[in-house]
């Protein structure tokens, strides 16, 4: 799959700072304390932590949403409002989220990224379809912009929704467990949609279960257990002490009799996953793959790709 | 002073008042139980469905010469029947089509009801009739409150466990289409007999009101069956009793008092009422403040 | 075929067809939205609670109309209010608030002398339309059709994915209230004709037939108004002949068409799904 190049539209790479902030819900529950990171243009950052750790909370946040009960999210110093009017934060949901049986076509879909650009009686001008038309040959869905939503494979459906948050233009965009229900190869090729949106200086921030994968695509990592445990560098923050203190209880010991993991580590690793896709570490800390050559050299190029 | 007593009092005199007055308590009472499990199953839409969806069956009954009880189960069963198959055979949403089986139910019993004007009074329907209820009906309602409550007193745990998880419910062998036709059954027959205290519209109320009220004072099924089921008897006798003074609108009485009721728990409640939530929540944010300064 | 339609030339039955026509293609139009948004109870709910309205707006001497939008408006935003403040789920909260509103509104109408007719509002009376209803009815009527039309794209939107409209700053809270006002001022208009308690299956049944023929919204719009509007027509005829209850006889015409199109709807019918 190859995609056209992105038109460099971003006229000041944008910097997302979340400082401070606290949300309590209306029942007293409180879901962030205190949680503050910052993150500059062109990066894919990973959202880390169990369920209920304040990953959908985060998100709602800077969705506008919630209002944080303390604490400022901003984009380029502008307040969350201000922010969702310049149109700067485009989402994609999680499958589970969409009724899938909707009477829209993939077109309708992509066009509702462009409502917010339109007149208020949502006619399509020229140039919305043509914006909705590169979003979908970026995605490869534009043979199937006829078809109703629920006739798609998990990874069409996928790509429609990410189709659609091109076609809005957003600087920063959120996602919410794009993996779950796709297969490997679509996986690969999101992923190498989500590289070129970093390369035109999007920050895109993905929030997922799929520890095993983060190492390969994101290039920082924010850990919550309802706040920021840690942010920053992939390579610094994704160790395995942290996310034992993030996963704490989820932490799991086992023994191999065969592995690439040596005789005299004890044949032992350290597995972390509440998903399908493990995240293993040996031992110092190193990560583990089944196949390993593959993954090692996907590592080298990321921490690469990082430092430039 | 005594004047005023001897006003208050004065409904009591009537045998047709105190009939009212306990067969509603009995009617509020059974609604009550049911509603405990009504409330947690979140089948309030079903409970609004199945009184109306009676309608056609007691206009039927009342036709032939049946009683009620019987016309009404039959219409409830049907109509229950209608929802799964049309659940089972298309993509319409559950909701839905519960909308569409119940107004189409009643709408025939409405053009039933004008095509044999000798049959029965619309009024009775659509407000109940307990000022004037015959023995014969009260009988019905007797029977149906008595079966009703020997049923869910006799299986309330396996209910209860079905309510809250039917999956648990079929690993531990007890069988859920069984305990769901006991529950939809016993649904199906207290509309009919609260068709008579409150009338069409209000039996939902009877349904969830009461439940719903429990829901919000305590944590424990067994607590909240028994509270609902009183809070069931005092309103519904209350209820009845007030409208001796209200022109004989007895399900506007009833159901007015268990919103009233309502209200005042949602707002009062100690764990889970507003002013309790709104003090954790200002608790949490001092807190919270505390942890940032 | 002429006696059939004999009947129309008697101006109380050209006046029952106009107000059918226009009340059964707005609440098709509506009833689109509102099955897709999963808001059936809401329209039950908002058409019981009107009552309340109706009986304080006599007793204030207010157009009746305003006192049902208002009642409407308050069942809706009050069960909200519970929901979001209790640990209640909102269709128990919806059943609570609707049925007090009611019961409270039959209260009041037994405490108030009047020329209301209880029946009429509970079943409707189309027959019997006067002409100021009529007026009322084509005034409204079209205003709500017209903006649920024009704004169909945005409505859309809130139904399928309020998350989206928030992220590109389209007032969602205010479509999310458009709906409901439409939705409360569409039930006071039909009420007229059908009554507080079969509202409802003009603002579900429709929408659902024209869902089991198409993928599209667009085309789910048209098909809904056409067998809405063909079905009030077919129901006032009958009633007519037969001398039976409109309201009821609309809504059996509706729930017939509904079965007509569980079994032979293209793709989604059950024949179309048993030869697949």
């Amino acid at each position: 799959m190859s995609y056209p190049e992105y038109p460099e539209k971003v006229d000041s790479a944008p910097n997302l700072k979340v400082q401070g902030v606290s949300v309590v819900y209306s029942n007293g529950h409180q879901a962030l304390r205190d949680a503050s990171f910052s993150l500059e243009g062109g990066t894919i950052c990973a959202l880390v932590g169990v369920n209920g750790s304040g990953k959908s909370t985060l998100f709602k946040s800077i969705m506008g949403f919630l209002k944080p009960t303390s604490g400022v999210i901003t984009i380029n110093g502008l307040p969350v409002k201000e922010i969702l009017k310049q149109r700067l934060v485009a989402y994609v949901p999680q499958s589970e989220e969409v009724d899938w049986q909707f009477p829209v076509s993939v077109w309708d879909v992509v066009m509702m990224g462009r409502y917010g650009a339109m007149n208020f009686l949502r006619i399509a001008r020229a140039v919305d379809r043509k914006i909705v038309e590169e979003s979908l040959k970026r995605v490869s869905m534009w043979e199937y912009r006829d078809r109703q939503i629920g006739e798609l494979s998990g990874g069409q459906k996928k790509r429609v929704f990410l189709a659609r948050a091109l076609a809005q233009e957003g600087k920063v965009i959120l996602l919410d467990e794009p993996f779950t229900g796709v297969d490997v190869s679509t996986e690969h090729a999101i992923i190498g949609l989500l590289q070129e949106l970093k390369k035109a200086g999007c920050i895109i921030l993905v929030s997922t279960h799929n520890l095993g994968s983060v190492p390969e695509f994101c290039d920082q990592v924010v850990l919550m257990n309802r706040t920021v445990l840690a942010y920053g560098p992939t390579a610094d923050v994704f160790t395995e002490q942290n996310l034992t203190l993030a996963f704490g209880g989820l932490l799991r010991e086992f023994q191999f009799e065969q592995s690439t993991i040596q005789a005299h580590d004890g044949r032992k690793v350290r597995v972390f996953s509440d998903d399908e896709r493990p995240l293993v570490f040996g031992k110092d800390g190193h990560l583990e793959y089944r196949d390993r050559s593959d993954h090692e050299e996907l590592l080298k190029q990321r921490s690469k790709e990082h430092n430039e | 002073m005594s004047e005023s007593l001897q006003y208050l009092l004065n409904p009591l005199q009537y045998e047709y008042m105190l009939r009212a007055i306990w067969v509603s308590a009995l009617v509020g009472g059974v609604c009550g139980f049911l509603s405990s499990f009504v409330t947690l199953k979140g089948w309030s839409l079903m409970g609004d469905a199945l009184s109306h969806a009676v309608v056609p069956g007691v206009v039927i009954a009342y036709l032939l010469g049946l009683p009620f009880a019987l016309g009404a189960f039959v219409a409830a069963i049907l109509a229950t029947g209608a929802m799964a198959f049309i659940r089972a055979q298309s993509r319409i949403r559950e909701d839905a089509t519960i909308g569409i089986v119940f107004t189409s139910f009643f709408a025939l019993g409405l053009v039933l009801i004008t095509a044999f004007p000798a049959g029965l009074d619309l009024k009775v329907i659509l407000y109940g009739n307990i000022l004037g209820i015959a023995a014969g009906d009260v009988m019905q309602v007797v029977v149906i409150a008595v079966v009703v409550l020997c049923l869910l007193g006799l299986k309330w745990r396996d209910l209860m466990l079905y309510c809250f998880d039917a999956n648990q419910a079929r690993a531990l062998g007890i069988k859920p289409m069984v305990l769901h036709m006991i529950l939809l059954g016993s649904l199906a027959a207290v509309s009919v007999a609260a068709l008579q205290a409150v009338g069409a519209i209000l039996v939902l109320a009877m349904l969830v009101t009461p439940g719903a009220t429990a829901y919000l004072l305590t944590d424990r099924f067994g607590k909240m069956i028994w509270i609902s089921s009183g809070l069931g008897i005092v309103t519904s006798m209350l209820g009845s009793y007030a409208s001796y003074f209200l022109n004989g609108a007895t399900g506007g009485c009833i159901v007015s008092l268990q919103a009233l009721v309502f209200l005042g728990v949602f707002v009062l409640a100690p764990k889970h009422g507003l002013l309790a939530s709104r003090r954790a929540r200002l608790k949490e944010e001092i807190v919270v403040k505390e942890g940032v300064s | 075929m002429n006696a059939l339609l004999e009947p129309f030339q008697y101006a109380f039955m050209q006046d029952a067809l106009l107000v059918g026509v226009l009340i059964g293609a707005m609440c098709a139009v509506l009833s689109c939205f509102l099955i897709l948004k999963g808001w059936s109870l809401m329209g039950d709910a908002v058409s019981h609670a009107v009552l309340p309205g109706i009986v304080l707006a006599y007793i204030a001497g207010i157009p009746l109309i305003i006192g049902a939008f208002a009642a409407g408006l308050f069942c809706a935003t009050g069960s909200g209010y519970v929901k979001r403040h209790s640990r209640i789920k909102e269709d128990t909260a919806m059943g609570v608030v609707f049925t007090g509103l009611f019961a409270f509104g039959l209260v009041l109408f037994s405490k108030t002398p009047s020329d209301l007719h209880l029946d009429h509002i509970l079943v409707g009376n189309i027959l019997g339309i006067s002409k100021a209803q009529v007026l009322q009815t084509l005034w409204i009527g079209s205003g709500v059709l017209v903006i649920s039309v024009l704004l169909r794209r945005d409505l859309l939107l809130i139904c399928f994915d309020p998350v989206q409209a928030r992220v590109m700053a389209l007032p969602d809270q205010f479509l999310t209230y458009l709906l409901l006002g439409l939705l409360a001022l569409a039930i006071v208009v039909a009420m007229q004709a059908v009554g507080i308690i079969l509202v409802v299956a003009m603002l579900i049944t429709p929408g659902c037939v024209a869902y089991l023929w198409t993928d599209r919204f667009d085309r789910m719009l048209v098909i809904s108004v056409l067998s809405s509007v063909s079905a009030t027509i077919v129901g006032i005829l009958i009633s007519y002949h037969a001398d039976l209850s409109t309201s009821g006889c609309i809504v059996l015409a509706q729930a017939s068409l509904f079965v007509l199109s569980l079994i032979v709807a293209p793709k989604y019918g059950i024949l179309a799904r048993r030869r697949n």
